[in-house]
């Protein structure tokens, strides 16, 4: 029960900063893939530098035991 | 309130991609939780983390309308309405052959934008990469040949 509640709360706190983003507007979607504003690729690409760069953190000291 | 901006919002989806990982050891998955359902409603049995996570997305949006004070239930499809045909049975029969070829797509690409465009990506997976690639190619493609053709919405 403890993981669904994490998975709850962690999936509220999505679902607010992506329609705090407007990615719940479909006109944004469709902006982003006529290529007419950058808004979205930029979020996407920060979301994993900043996903990518604490794995990397947390991975690192692991790598360095082994 | 205003649209968050990118460099606030796109770090923070990212601590909650780790969050994840570091809470439950799992990755980000958005259509993963409609399969849960849909397996679930074929064989009944206890619902896993992407279902909640799916309950969660949908409670996000709603408590964001709610502090906006603009939560209502509508079957509008916002600003890009104008996109649909006009009549109701023809916009729920392309919205349901759109949601099918989404679902299928996903399932057989083994995830979803979300799953593959940001959790896939930021862990360097390489059929992610690809898989990510591939859809945003060809909806970039299919996006501007749509503007292109007769009666198309520019």
């Amino acid at each position: 029960m403890t993981k669904k509640l994490a998975g709850l709360f962690i999936g509220v706190a999505i679902g607010f900063i992506m329609a705090w983003a407007r990615l719940s507007d479909p006109a944004v979607i469709r902006s982003m893939l006529l290529l007419r504003e950058p808004h979205v690729f930029l979020l996407m690409g920060s979301a994993a530098l900043v996903a990518g760069s604490a794995r990397d953190c947390c991975e690192r000291p692991a790598l360095a035991r082994s | 309130m205003t649209r968050c901006p990118w460099y606030l919002a796109g770090p923070l989806l990212g601590l909650c991609i780790v969050g994840l990982r570091a809470t439950l050891n799992k990755p980000l998955t958005g259509l993963g939780g409609f399969i849960d359902l849909a397996e679930n409603a074929a064989a009944p049995r206890r619902l896993g983390y992407r279902a909640f996570l799916l309950f969660g997305f949908v409670l996000g949006g709603a408590l964001f309308a709610a502090t906006l004070g603009s939560f209502s239930f509508s079957l509008s499809y916002g600003t890009a309405g104008g996109l649909l045909p006009a009549a109701p049975a023809a916009q729920v029969t392309l919205l349901l052959i759109a949601g099918t070829l989404m679902g299928f797509g996903a399932r057989t690409a083994g995830g979803c934008t979300g799953s593959h465009g940001i959790c896939g990506t930021s862990l360097g997976s390489p059929a992610s990469i690809a898989a990510a690639a591939t859809f945003f190619g060809t909806a970039l493609l299919l996006s501007r040949l749509y503007t292109l053709l007769p009666g198309g919405k520019p």
